[in-house]
Order: structure tokens, then sequence, then C-alpha cells
């Protein structure tokens, strides 16, 4: 009886500390304490996560043979720097120059900007991470988030005034309009599949798409400049009784391996 | 009250140590989950008092603040979690056994990935987050991983403090664990 009564009476006594945190929370009355602990812990989590990528590095390593693991990352430097040259030959020639205000951006490739820091994921859905920056750094929801200059690997869902979540392009809720560098500038959405991959949809049937084209952001969302690189075409999905094709894409940075990333904030 | 500090400490350190080390591991050490290890073990050991479940408040609170979801689903899910696991443990097990501790993990795991999906459904029907979780196969063999990863590491635990656990399961009365 007395158990019952401890247990019951530690229980309500958790519960009622939930309740209220949950409603100061809710008006803000908790933001100045979380802010505070959040920057105290940000250095502890820098660490920890840096020793986690460390030790995963390692293991990685081990699985590898080093010669070709290194044969191959300078062979994607080459490809990524390629990739984004031929990229942006690709949009000069295409844009008129005096109709578009964001001319700048392809002339010399900058925007408004905040480096931020990967410092951990969410434990629920590893396709979010955590970033160190947040609304002081003028970071706010719908913000591209790039790596290695220009590729987008996701979108700012939340934010908070020290930190934000990125959803990276590869979790099944993530949804960005884009365009196939083909020529014709096929327009189409593309989404996260599982947290393995992204495809593109709503690819008329009548538009010519091959293996190797490059996926770029359409700018026809608010908070998303055209030409950021999304990922080239890996394999193309065509079926006689669908309206659209649909087509594979391969990122080109290693979602696993980075760290340090860009928040693209206009 | 130097003693609370640092109880207070070691579970904020813990709860980095999840968030930010557990999760940059490589598959499948990823699925590790702390407080459910540290549940489980305060669980057996403190069938008779239930105060170690401020540990869920203090867990949860720091979960809550990195979490792209409302703010107290995760204290909520492992609050509901202690107490479902707390009430089977007091009708299924009366010994400290490695089978006890392993039903127990298992149905801690469980119980938790259950509440955790309900809440996080509800948040999102009734629009309160646009984050929501599925059942999908990716769920199911995260699921299986956590089971696997964390029932491995309360069994070794066990084997390595059996004699530890068995003086502190019949010495244990009044005395607070935590």
């Amino acid at each position: 009886m007395t158990e019952q009564k401890g247990i019951k009476r530690h229980s309500i006594i958790v519960l009622a500390a939930v309740v209220l945190l949950v409603f100061f929370h809710f008006i803000g009355a908790l933001k100045p304490v979380e802010n505070l602990a959040i920057r105290i812990f940000s250095p502890v989590q820098n660490i920890l996560f840096s020793t986690g990528n460390g030790i995963k590095g390692f293991y990685q390593d081990r699985l590898q043979r080093r010669n070709l693991v290194s044969e191959n990352e300078i062979l994607k430097d080459q490809i990524q720097k390629l990739t984004i040259e031929n990229s942006q030959l690709k949009i000069f020639r295409d844009e008129n120059d005096s109709l578009r205000k964001l001319m700048g951006f392809y002339e010399d490739n900058k925007l408004p900007h905040t480096t931020a820091r990967i410092i951990a994921k969410d434990t629920a859905n590893p396709n979010i991470y955590i970033l160190n920056r947040g609304t002081r750094d003028n970071i706010k929801n719908g913000d591209p988030v790039v790596a290695d200059e220009g590729f987008i690997i996701g979108k700012i869902i939340s934010t908070d005034q020290d930190n934000s979540k990125c959803m990276l392009l590869t979790d099944n809720q993530s949804l960005i309009a884009a365009t196939i560098q083909n020529g014709a500038n096929t327009v189409g959405a593309v989404e996260g599949e599982y947290g393995l991959s992204i495809i593109m949809k709503y690819i008329p049937q009548n538009e010519e798409v091959k293996e190797g084209d490059i996926v770029i952001t359409s700018g026809l969302e608010n908070n998303i400049p055209k030409g950021l690189i999304i990922g080239h075409i890996e394999k193309v999905q065509t079926s006689q009784d669908q309206l659209f094709k649909e087509a594979y894409l391969a990122p080109l940075v290693n979602l696993e391996k980075i760290s340090l990333v860009s928040v693209i904030n206009q | 009250m130097v003693k609370t500090a640092i109880k207070i400490i070691t579970i904020i350190l813990l709860a980095l140590l999840q968030i930010s080390l557990v999760s940059a591991l490589p598959f499948p050490l990823n699925n590790i989950l702390i407080y459910i290890i540290l549940l489980v073990i305060f669980i057996m050991l403190s069938n008779i008092d239930f105060s170690f479940i401020f540990l869920v408040l203090g867990f949860g609170i720091v979960l809550d603040m990195y979490s792209p979801y409302p703010f107290g689903m995760y204290t909520l899910a492992l609050f509901l979690t202690t107490l479902s696991l707390n009430f089977l443990y007091q009708k299924m097990f009366s010994s400290i056994s490695v089978i006890s501790m392993a039903t127990s993990g298992v149905l801690c795991i469980v119980l938790y990935n259950f509440y955790f999906t309900l809440l996080a459904y509800f948040a999102f029907l009734l629009n309160i987050t646009s984050v929501s979780t599925s059942l999908d196969i990716i769920f199911f063999k995260n699921l299986f991983w956590q089971i696997m990863i964390n029932l491995l590491i309360l069994v070794g635990i066990h084997i390595i403090f059996y004699k530890k656990f068995q003086s502190l399961f019949i010495t244990i009365k009044k005395e607070n664990v935590f």
C-alpha cells in the first residue's frame, strides 16, 4: 500500500512538472533558460559529435583499402569542381542580364550565408541534423542548407535562438522544386526516399532526360535561390501508362561525412 | 546539495552523450539508447522506491530541447514507458535474473517506440508539428537493431555486475537509489 502511494506521489509530481514545463515552453517563458543551456552545452556537443565522427571515420577507414579511398576522393573532388563549373556556364548562357536581380549570384557566386557546424542528429529521425546556429544569426525556417560551395543538402525546418534543425533531402518528408539542366530546363519536384535516396518526380513524358544530367534548384520556392546543385541523374524510370516519368538522383556530397555547412539566409 | 548537483550534471552529460556522441557513431552502434538501459536497471533495482523517475524528467527535458518534435514529447514518452514497465515488472518478475532483465529491456524499447510514435502521430494529426513518423521498413529495421544492441549491453552489464545487483536487490528497502 505504501509502495503504491509512493509510486502515485512521484508519478503525479513528475507529470505535473512535465505539464508545467510544456506550458512554460509554449508561452516562451522557458526560452531564455533553454537558450542559455544550449549555448553552454554547445562546446561539449562539438567535442562529442567530433569524437563520434572520428570513431565512425576510423571504423570506416579500416574497412576500405586506403589507396582506393584516397584515389576515389581525389576523383570525386575533381568531379565536383567540374560539375560546378559546368553548371555555372549553363546558367550564364540561359539568363537575361538586364531582367534578373540574382545575376550577382551567378557572376560572383556570393549569397548572404551563415556557416554552421553540425553538432548532433535527432535521436528519433537521423535525417534531421542539428546545427549550432539559429535565429540570432538570421536563420529562419525554409532556408536552404548547402555544403561544399553550392550542393544543397537540406532545408531548415525549425529554429531556436542558438540552434536550428535541418531536414536532409533524403528524408521522406523533404520536397523541393527542381530543374534539370537538359537544355529544355525541365521542371519537377525532388523528394527523399527513406533517408537513402532522392527521386525527382512529375517529369513530363515528352521531356528528354538522360543519365548524367545535373539537377539544380529551380528558384520557385521563397527562400531557395536558383542554381544550387541537388545531384545528377543516375537512372530514369519511364512507364507508358503513367503521365510522368521519374528519375533517381545521386547526391554529389557524402551526407555521412559532412560536419560544416552553410545556411543561405537571404 | 552537492550530491543532487552531481546527479543533475550526470543526467545532462548522459543526455548530451546520447544526442551528440551516440548519434554520430556508425551503424548499428547509433541505436544505443542510454536512457532505456538506465531505466531498466533502475526499475529492477528500485522496485520499492520510485524516486528514480526524476531521472526520466531530466533526460527527457534535455532531449526535448534538441528535438524538432513538440516540446515535452520525449519526456512524456519516457514517463509513460517508465510507468508501464514498472507496472509490468511488479506483476511479472520477482527476481533480478538475466531473463527478467532481457525481457524488461525488450518491453521497454517496444513500449518507448510505441508511445513516442503514437504521440508524434497525434501531434502531426493535430497540426502541432509538420514532422511525422511513419511505420515503414526503416522504422522496423531501427527497432530491431535497437532491441539487439541494447539487449546485448543489458545482458553484458548483468553478467559483469551480477553479484553487485544481487546484494543491492536484497539490501535496498526504503533507501533512495537515485
